[in-house]
């Protein structure tokens, strides 16, 4: 089954066009499938997966399975570690 | 994370339940709301110890109450308007209206005599409201946020806001969700109207008056945060004081009589009116009706500013209370249904 997705935020008319970043213009309180390709465009604008971005989302509803395999998030780069010294009083030694 | 830029950001607001619980963007319900820049910003006056200690600089430091406070402006959009006049000191009147098959709700906000902002869960009555804004990919949640006051102009034409916010709370969120936008239905320059009339409960607004340049509605409800000690260091609530509404626009200088009605503090009512659609409040498809129903002119200056320089009068007024009425309204004619 194809993954799509069903809004209904109380806060507009149903009918209203929402407009939604990379995905396109849902109407409120109707339900849209999304291709592979929508998905890919998704992801790219987004930088994170359908799935992940509504599923949370009270109201917005996704079903069905995801066509496209969003890659893994790049590991962030490590900080240069900063070697800590000891502080050294007259005396310690 | 690369630097980023103020068109990737957003806004979204949420209404409280519970007075500063702060809701995530995630919630339903939520609305994300055009802006056109904000300051909304964690507010405190750290400690830092003075003890005198052989030292002449401060010696230690501790974290203090704190509240958080700024502006956010945005043209106004009848689509909007409604939620963010329930954030404030204001009795709410509702009404269905219908006009060619379309459902549009009349929401009237009139002066409130409330002490503090306070929220409900449903109910024509004040909220408070969690808005979560997102600078550069990075969420800033603020609870308990009330409008202690706001500025309605004309800028290049087009009818603008600025809302002075007060939170009692800032969170990290813990989801942003996804925003879902809705397309701008703004007031632009063929919108506006004024109107001047004799005051009164219900004055009687006739022709429109075109010798308006620009209007500037100005009402602050004198809010504060209140800190009580709790080991939390938010506010506890947000107290309002007085209510002083305020108007401003120049005005061609052509004879003395509104200048006579300064001298004589002549009560005056005032109407903006900002519509879209066919020109009437009663066809109009979305509309902004701000009535100032009493009020005086508090100054008046007429001056020769420079040879080649119109005549104009700077004119500035002040609303104030009417037995049986009110000192002012706003009214928004708009699709959204709030339950």
């Amino acid at each position: 089954m194809p993954l799509s997705l069903a809004v209904d935020n109380p806060s507009y008319p149903k009918g209203t066009p929402l407009g939604i970043n990379g995905l396109g213009v849902v109407e409120n309180g109707s339900q849209v499938v999304i291709s592979e390709e929508t998905e890919e465009r998704f992801f790219a604008t987004n930088g994170i997966s359908v799935q992940d971005a509504f599923k949370d989302q009270e109201g917005y509803t996704i079903t069905g399975n995801a066509d496209f395999d969003a890659p893994e998030p790049e590991p962030p780069t490590e900080s240069p570690t900063v070697e800590t010294v000891e502080d050294t009083k007259e005396g310690d030694v | 994370m690369p630097a980023g830029i103020g068109g990737g950001g957003w806004l979204a607001l949420t209404f409280e339940t519970t007075m500063g619980t702060y809701l995530p963007p995630t919630t339903a319900g939520t609305l994300w709301i055009p802006i056109l820049n904000e300051d909304l910003r964690y507010r405190e006056d750290k400690y830092f110890s003075p003890q005198i200690r052989q030292q002449t600089i401060v010696s230690d430091v501790e974290q203090a109450p704190y509240h958080v406070e700024g502006d956010i402006r945005l043209e106004v959009d009848a689509q909007f308007l409604p939620h963010l006049m329930y954030c404030s000191r204001h009795i709410i009147v509702k009404d269905a209206v219908t006009y060619v098959g379309d459902s549009l709700i009349a929401y009237k906000f009139t002066p409130g005599q409330q002490g503090s902002a306070s929220t409900h869960a449903s109910g024509a009555t004040t909220r408070t409201a969690s808005i979560t804004i997102v600078r550069n990919g990075i969420g800033f949640g603020y609870a308990g946020v009330t409008f202690g006051g706001y500025v309605f102009t004309i800028e290049n034409g087009v009818l603008v806001v600025t809302l002075n916010a007060f939170g009692l709370s800032e969170e990290d969120p813990a989801g942003l969700g996804s925003p879902s936008w809705v397309d701008s239905q703004l007031f632009g320059a063929s919108a506006h109207s004024v109107y001047v009339a004799a005051a009164g409960a219900s004055p009687t607004f006739a022709g429109a008056d075109v010798n308006f340049e620009g209007f500037t509605f100005t009402n602050t409800f004198n809010a504060a945060a209140q800190n009580r000690l709790t080991p939390s260091r938010a506010a506890t609530y947000i107290s309002y004081g007085e209510t002083d509404g305020t108007y401003s626009s120049n005005l061609d200088f052509v004879d003395k009589t509104e200048y006579t009605s300064m001298k004589n503090a002549t009560r005056r009512a005032i109407r903006l009116e900002s519509l879209r659609g066919p020109a009437t409040w009663a066809t109009a498809t979305s509309g902004v009706r701000i009535d100032i129903n009493n009020s005086v002119y508090t100054d008046y200056p007429v001056n020769l500013g420079a040879m080649g320089d119109l005549i104009m009068a700077q004119s500035t007024g002040r609303a104030i209370g009417v037995a049986g009425g009110d000192a002012y309204s706003i009214s928004v004619k708009s699709a959204v249904d709030i339950t």
